[in-house]
């Protein structure tokens, strides 16, 4: 006769009891500012004035998102964020491998001088007016270039991916070439996808880099129309009232300054969240096989 | 820009110009960067120009010239004999930057940080208050203690009766009140001496604590920021808000109200003169301008000559009147009473209506003269006559009978020297060592800790300023 094996449960000790108190508060403490946040972004002046405590406004209003995306230039500086993390992964996704790829080969001519040149950078630069002189010079100022260009490589992230490279067997390449295979195909077909949870990792760090960006969009672009999000983000919580200032309150729809902010705040955070749940299965992955060694 | 008004000054003066923008946060890592790399445009228009940085730039020959005779341009020459501040800025007699002129009161030369309330809920209390009404300091903490005891408004516990625009950021410019130069300096028999000490100080703080501590303000608001407070008063929750009040803002606080408050129309709305203790009101002389435009010292002639031209354009009459309405004859149209009748509802100048551009242009004319300046048109229908003239007017015509004025002293404020220029991080830190005595149940001594804390740096700034200034 079939015995049920009754499943012992762990008895629950005071550590778990106060760990589980640290951490739902700390929880709290991150989870709440945020919801607050949210219901801001959908409630009146009004509203938030008579009764800024509420954990739910009466009357939900997208009033504020309106005024964001109609009063202010918030869609054209999401397409241009949304082109900036694109084609800024894909570039210094491409000199980052390419380069981590190559110094990972022993047999790399210059190998160790120019994996020195590049660490020399992690320590040294030339500080804000040389480097603002570098992209002037090269004639990217006021072009989507000066964003794309100046923060395309991180050595950081290449030294990451020139290890997870060099982890690999090298037998698995002299087998390919054995079978015919050139340099290039053996990097596309056989390594990189080897490596595949590390440039997930990658990806993310580089994404993550671009859609936050605005300083160097304030230093090297003039011209608003090229502004990423983040920095018409910025502009928006200096300006807020100047926002609102021009929207007539004869026109019937009053705004509201603070509920304008935590809309845009909204918007620029909620499409960088939505990439997370996507990579993140590779992001735990690639940490972990960064820090185990066979 | 493609606007009418600056598609007919591109074409009137044959210039083509971008706005390369500096975004309002690092504005100063930005422009410094620019200066150090001599990266500026043409033509600069400088927001909140720093004195100290004006004055070694113009000498490191960043800027150009602007030329002595304006003569070719009279509206802005007209500009530099009206006001004080264009002789301030001349560096080796060289005027480098021209100001951006506030046009907040034409009436006179007092600031406009004024005393505005419900008049309907002083009605309400049965109080037949003029829209102006005069009241002494005491008369007018007794209105505030009548208000949060009969609760005209029916709001509860979320009455305030008396708001500041930035909560308690904003005492200490209240203070001054008591002693206008609470963060600054004052002169005592020929010599300037530090003027936090001044035992008023104390009466101002006192002062506000009563109110404070009697719940007549908002509990946090001494955490305020970013108009927190003017922004409560125009939702409905405040009795009364001491604000910056310019005929301008004045006038959008109105219309705000007045769509905001149900049932709530622009008579709803009074301004209170209020005397201090010596019988007079304690009025400040305003500041004149805020930003500037300047030229790259690369700037051609005949660039600086156009834009110059293109400044004394926008100050005539017919084209603030195109600032203000539109295109004429499409927009507005004017009988021959001047009375200007608008083709447009206020929807269609808002964000994203057909009409957007009338308040969008505003932002060409404000490179040169800040605001205001429709507001006095003949006949404009934008500016209530109520506002303007019963509140507005009537509050500066009484400020006028008795007035205790203080001067501006731009002299002492553009002067620069070591101990002066690190002292002014105290002077700018007065405000926060005035909330935490406000809030402090031993006000004196933590008002004194701050005198005894920094009254050896005053004296060191003072002996520098003295050497200059003292007689």
């Amino acid at each position: 006769m079939a015995q049920k094996v009754k499943k012992k449960r762990k008895p629950i000790k005071v550590f778990d009891i106060v760990s589980f108190c640290i951490l739902t508060l700390l929880m709290l403490i991150v989870l709440i500012p945020f919801y607050l946040t949210i219901i801001q972004s959908f409630m009146t002046q009004q509203e938030y004035i008579m009764n800024s405590n509420t954990f739910w406004p009466t009357k939900p209003t997208l009033g504020n998102y309106r005024d964001i995306f109609v009063g202010s230039t918030m869609v054209r500086s999401f397409g241009n964020s949304v082109f900036y993390t694109v084609f800024g992964v894909i570039f210094s996704m491409f000199i980052t491998t390419t380069l981590a790829y190559g110094l990972a080969k022993k047999g790399y001519p210059g190998r160790s001088f120019f994996q020195n040149l590049a660490i020399f950078t992690m320590y040294f630069g030339g500080g804000l007016i040389p480097f603002f002189l570098l992209v002037k010079q090269l004639g990217i100022i006021n072009t989507r270039w000066a964003i794309i260009l100046p923060s395309a490589f991180s050595v950081f992230n290449m030294i990451i991916l020139r290890n997870f490279f060099e982890q690999l067997p090298p037998d698995l390449e002299e087998a390919a070439t054995l079978d015919g295979a050139g340099p290039l195909r053996v990097f596309w077909t056989i390594d990189l996808p080897l490596v595949k949870p590390a440039l997930a990792t990658l990806v993310l760090f580089y994404a993550v880099g671009r859609w936050n960006e605005w300083f160097y969009a304030s230093l090297f672009l003039g011209n608003a129309k090229l502004w990423p999000m983040q920095l018409e983000l910025r502009q928006i919580l200096w300006s807020s009232s100047e926002i609102v200032g021009n929207i007539p309150p004869e026109a019937g729809r009053p705004s509201f300054s603070e509920g304008l902010k935590a809309a845009a705040v909204m918007v620029t955070m909620l499409p960088i969240m939505l990439v997370y749940p996507f990579l993140q299965r590779y992001f735990v992955k690639g940490v972990m096989i960064g820090a185990i060694k066979s | 820009m493609d606007y009418p008004l600056v598609a007919e000054a591109c074409e009137k003066f044959n210039i083509d110009f971008t706005v390369q923008l500096v975004a309002w946060d690092n504005w100063d890592d930005v422009t410094r960067t620019l200066a150090a790399t001599d990266s500026f445009p043409e033509v600069i228009a400088w927001y909140n120009l720093n004195y100290t940085e004006y004055v070694e730039w113009a000498q490191e020959g960043i800027f150009k010239a602007i030329p002595d005779d304006l003569s070719a341009y009279p509206n802005l020459e007209a500009l530099t004999e009206k006001y004080t501040i264009f002789d301030k800025l001349l560096v080796d007699g060289n005027l480098y930057a021209f100001p951006k002129i506030k046009n907040n009161n034409p009436y006179n030369e007092y600031d406009s940080y004024m005393f505005a309330y419900r008049r309907d809920w002083a009605n309400a209390m049965g109080l037949d208050y003029a829209p102006v009404q005069e009241l002494t300091w005491d008369e007018f903490k007794e209105y505030l203690r009548k208000v949060k005891e009969e609760d005209p408004g029916q709001l509860g516990d979320k009455l305030i009766p008396f708001d500041f625009e930035n909560g308690g950021n904003s005492w200490c410019g209240f203070a001054r009140k008591w002693n206008p130069y609470i963060s600054s300096y004052k002169m005592v028999d020929g010599q300037y001496v530090w003027g936090a000490p001044d035992q008023t100080s104390m009466e101002a703080i006192l002062e506000i604590k009563e109110l404070y501590d009697e719940g007549l303000l908002a509990t946090d608001s001494y955490t305020d920021a970013n108009n927190a407070g003017k922004e409560r008063f125009m939702a409905g929750r405040s009795a009364v808000i001491y604000s910056n009040l310019g005929p301008s803002i004045l006038q959008d606080t109105v219309n705000q109200m007045v769509s905001t408050i149900d049932g709530f129309k622009e008579e709803d709305l009074g301004l209170f003169t209020v005397k201090m203790d010596d019988g007079k009101y304690a009025v400040s002389q305003m500041d004149e301008w805020w930003g500037s435009f300047a030229f790259d010292n690369d700037c051609p002639d005949e660039v600086m000559e156009r834009w110059l031209a293109v400044g004394n354009w926008l100050l005539e009459q017919e084209q603030i009147e195109k600032y203000a309405y539109g295109v004429e004859g499409e927009d507005w149209t004017k009988d021959a009473d001047g009375n200007v009748t608008l083709n447009y509802t206020a929807e269609e100048t808002a964000a994203g209506g057909d009409k957007e551009y009338i308040t969008n242009q505003r932002a060409f004319q404000k490179y040169f003269i800040l605001e205001g300046l429709d507001l006095f048109l003949e006949g404009n229908p934008n500016a209530s006559d109520y506002v303007i003239n019963d509140l507005f007017k009537t509050n500066m015509e009484t400020w006028e009978i008795n007035p205790n004025y203080t001067p501006s002293n731009y002299d002492l404020t553009y002067f620069s020297s070591p101990e002066k220029d690190a002292f002014a991080s105290v002077l700018n830190s007065t405000s926060d060592d005035f909330i935490q005595a406000v809030i402090s149940d031993d006000p004196e001594t933590v008002w004194n800790q701050f005198i005894d804390e920094n009254v050896e740096q005053a004296e060191r700034a003072c002996e520098e300023v003295n050497e200059v200034f003292g007689e």
